[in-house]
């Protein structure tokens, strides 16, 4: 865990949206416990329950009860909305203002990003 | 009540301090008993040595050193000093008690094998007393006194360090000092006091 | 949360020296609470005076809603490991275990023995021939197996090395999210200790600098860098903890309120950073000491120093 990255439990809902966007963790599949996330990061568990709470609040997970935390369905597409619509702010902007800065323009912009789509 | 009894095993946890009185009479009785054997001493000798009282005075020191070792160590767990005192205390009674009986068992022997084969009056001297439980309770009392002593003292250490106790030590000499001279002074006094303690018996001292 | 322990307006007078002036803090239930401070600082005072070790000269203290003082039922409650606890001279590990067992009502005697295992503790020696390491263990384990529903740690890892040190972080955890309870961890490794922390008491010179939650503090200041101009304009009314630097490149710890903040510092083309709570800690220390610069710095590795002892 990032002691510079801002609030941990928010750093541990990161990881777990994450996971659900990149399909490794499924939807009504079962989230881990805040017992197993506290000892896998060392963190205090009360914070990795703050972390799944605010899932929970998002509605990205729910609670079976005597059971634990699964991740809802429809989470994965919820998520990639949400992070698509985020996308414009979090990547594009820091890249346009980069790109400025380097004199990149648009048109050379563009064939970069072809020319790295082919490579993958 | 609990917290009481959970003191007093507390000195029951590590035996060591248990049988260092016993160990250091036991030798103590061997060296008396070789001094006797060696020398014949069955004959005309006072009754009594101080063998005995090497494992009251041990017993006393015992208990002062608890108050500085175990006490500090019972409060890490949590235990109160009150319940820490009287947790002690408790166990000193059946100490007492469980010693008292142990001695007139070994008495019973000694008078037995007739002073241990040597004639050696090791429980035997001036403790000795006619009735048995009267016999116990003569070992017993001076334990206990000892007992509490030595914890008094543990306290007054804690407390007040060496120089409280050095100021103790000296207060107390100076005190009886100044009543001896005291008494001394009132000569009508002398008299009476003295007789009185002289015309006591043995038991009538250790039930006092 | 429910407040389970509290000092209030409390002062500590010992012979000539006050460690503790008029404090109050309060510690919640079933919360890991860290007690962070420099050597000195009032940290082990503040514990003894919960513990009912000692009484304070003027203020009260309330735990589980009484004076701890000599009360029994309160106490019984209560685990204080001190980094210098006084064992009886002939007693070995397995003995202060037994006695641990009789004095703790809660004692889970199959974990303590499963601890002593991970630590490796000799059972059968004296304990007044154990290393620094092996005796914070045996505090260690003491304190974690009473499963007291308040327990105290005074730097508790003094002489454990890195490995063990985490083994003692790992058992805490997977103990406090099987058995909840009240623990309070003081110390000056603060880096290590950080994730373990729900709220943390910050202690200095015998004063409490903060009393709060640890998401709350790390967010309530950001460290910008840039242009010392720029800085200067970035502080215009807001609360600088502290300042480093010279020039082009200067750096500032500052109180924030919200993202409007950050966004302020970015328009003015400043490197915004998260401040980690050692690095916020050190600052308000330092502010509270009102140490030179220069000065300020060795605050700072005294603190690193510290941590590699």
């Amino acid at each position: 865990m990032n002691e510079d990255g801002g609030p941990i439990f928010r750093q541990i809902a990161d990881q777990i949206e994450n996971s659900i966007v990149d399909g490794t963790l499924a939807e009504e599949t079962q989230a881990p416990s805040t017992t197993e996330l506290a000892a896998f990061h060392r963190i205090n568990p009360a914070t990795a329950a703050k972390g799944i709470n605010q899932l929970v609040a998002d509605g990205v997970l729910y609670k079976r009860r005597g059971v634990g935390m699964f991740v809802a369905s429809g989470a994965r597409e919820q998520l990639r909305k949400r992070r698509r619509s985020e996308f414009a702010q979090q990547y594009l902007r820091p890249l346009l203002a980069e790109a400025d800065k380097l004199g990149i323009g648009t048109q050379e912009l563009t064939t970069m990003i072809n020319d790295r789509k082919e490579r993958r | 009540m609990n917290r009481i009894v959970s003191a007093a095993r507390l000195h029951l946890v590590a035996p060591w301090l248990l049988l260092l009185p016993w160990a250091i009479m036991g030798s103590s009785f061997f060296i008396n008993v070789l001094v006797w054997r060696l020398a014949d001493m069955a004959e005309g000798r006072e009754p009594g040595t101080a063998g005995l009282a090497s494992l009251y005075l041990t017993l006393c020191i015992v208990y002062v050193q608890s108050m500085s070792a175990l006490l500090p160590f019972a409060m890490g767990l949590s235990l109160t000093r009150r319940s820490f005192y009287l947790g002690t205390a408790l166990f000193a009674g059946l100490q007492s008690l469980v010693y008292g009986v142990l001695f007139h068992g070994l008495l019973l022997v000694e008078r037995a094998t007739d002073g241990w084969g040597v004639g050696l009056p090791f429980f035997g001297g001036f403790w000795v007393v006619d009735n048995p439980i009267l016999q116990v309770l003569v070992y017993v009392v001076p334990l206990l006194v000892l007992a509490f002593l030595g914890m008094a003292v543990g306290v007054m250490y804690k407390r007040f360090g060496s120089l409280g106790l050095y100021a103790l030590i000296i207060g107390t000499i100076l005190g009886f000092g100044g009543l001896g001279v005291l008494l001394a002074w009132q000569e009508g006094w002398r008299e009476t006091v003295f007789g009185f303690f002289t015309g006591q018996s043995a038991v009538a001292l250790f039930t006092g | 949360m429910m407040a389970i322990a509290a000092v209030r307006e409390v002062t500590m007078r010992f012979r000539g020296h006050t460690a503790l002036h008029n404090v109050s803090a309060t510690f919640e239930e079933n919360v890991i609470t860290g007690l962070l401070g420099r050597n000195g600082a009032g940290k082990t005072t503040m514990m003894q005076l919960l513990a009912g070790h000692l009484v304070p000269t003027s203020g009260n203290i309330e735990v589980f809603g009484a004076n701890p003082y000599e009360n029994e039922s309160v106490l019984q409650r209560m685990s204080l490991v001190k980094e210098n606890q006084k064992y009886p001279e002939y007693f070995r590990v397995a003995d202060a275990m037994s006695a641990a067992a009789m004095l703790f009502p809660n004692w889970d005697a199959g974990y303590a023995k499963s601890l002593v295992a991970d630590f490796d503790l000799p059972q059968k020696r004296r304990i007044k021939k154990l290393s620094r390491g092996m005796l914070s263990a045996d505090g260690i384990v003491i304190g974690l197996a009473s499963r007291a529903p308040l327990t105290f740690f005074d730097e508790p890892y003094l002489g454990l090395d890195a490995v063990a040190r985490q083994m003692f972080y790992d058992r805490l955890i997977a103990d406090y999210a099987e058995n909840p309870r009240t623990i309070v961890l003081s110390t000056h490794l603060i880096e290590e200790i950080a994730g373990l922390l729900e709220r943390v008491v910050i202690i200095d010179r015998g004063k409490i600098l903060a009393d709060a939650d640890v998401d709350d503090l790390r967010t309530s200041a950001i460290s910008v860098s840039g242009p010392g101009e720029q800085i200067d304009q970035f502080l215009g009314g807001r609360d600088l903890l502290r300042r480093e630097g010279a020039g082009q490149l200067s750096r500032a710890v500052v109180r924030v309120q919200g993202r409007d903040d950050r966004a302020d510092a970015s328009a003015l083309g400043l490197d915004v950073e998260p401040v980690s709570l050692q690095h916020l800690v050190v600052s308000l220390t330092n502010r509270a000491e009102a140490i030179h610069p220069a000065a300020a710095l060795t605050a700072e590795s005294a603190y690193l120093e510290e941590a590699s002892r």
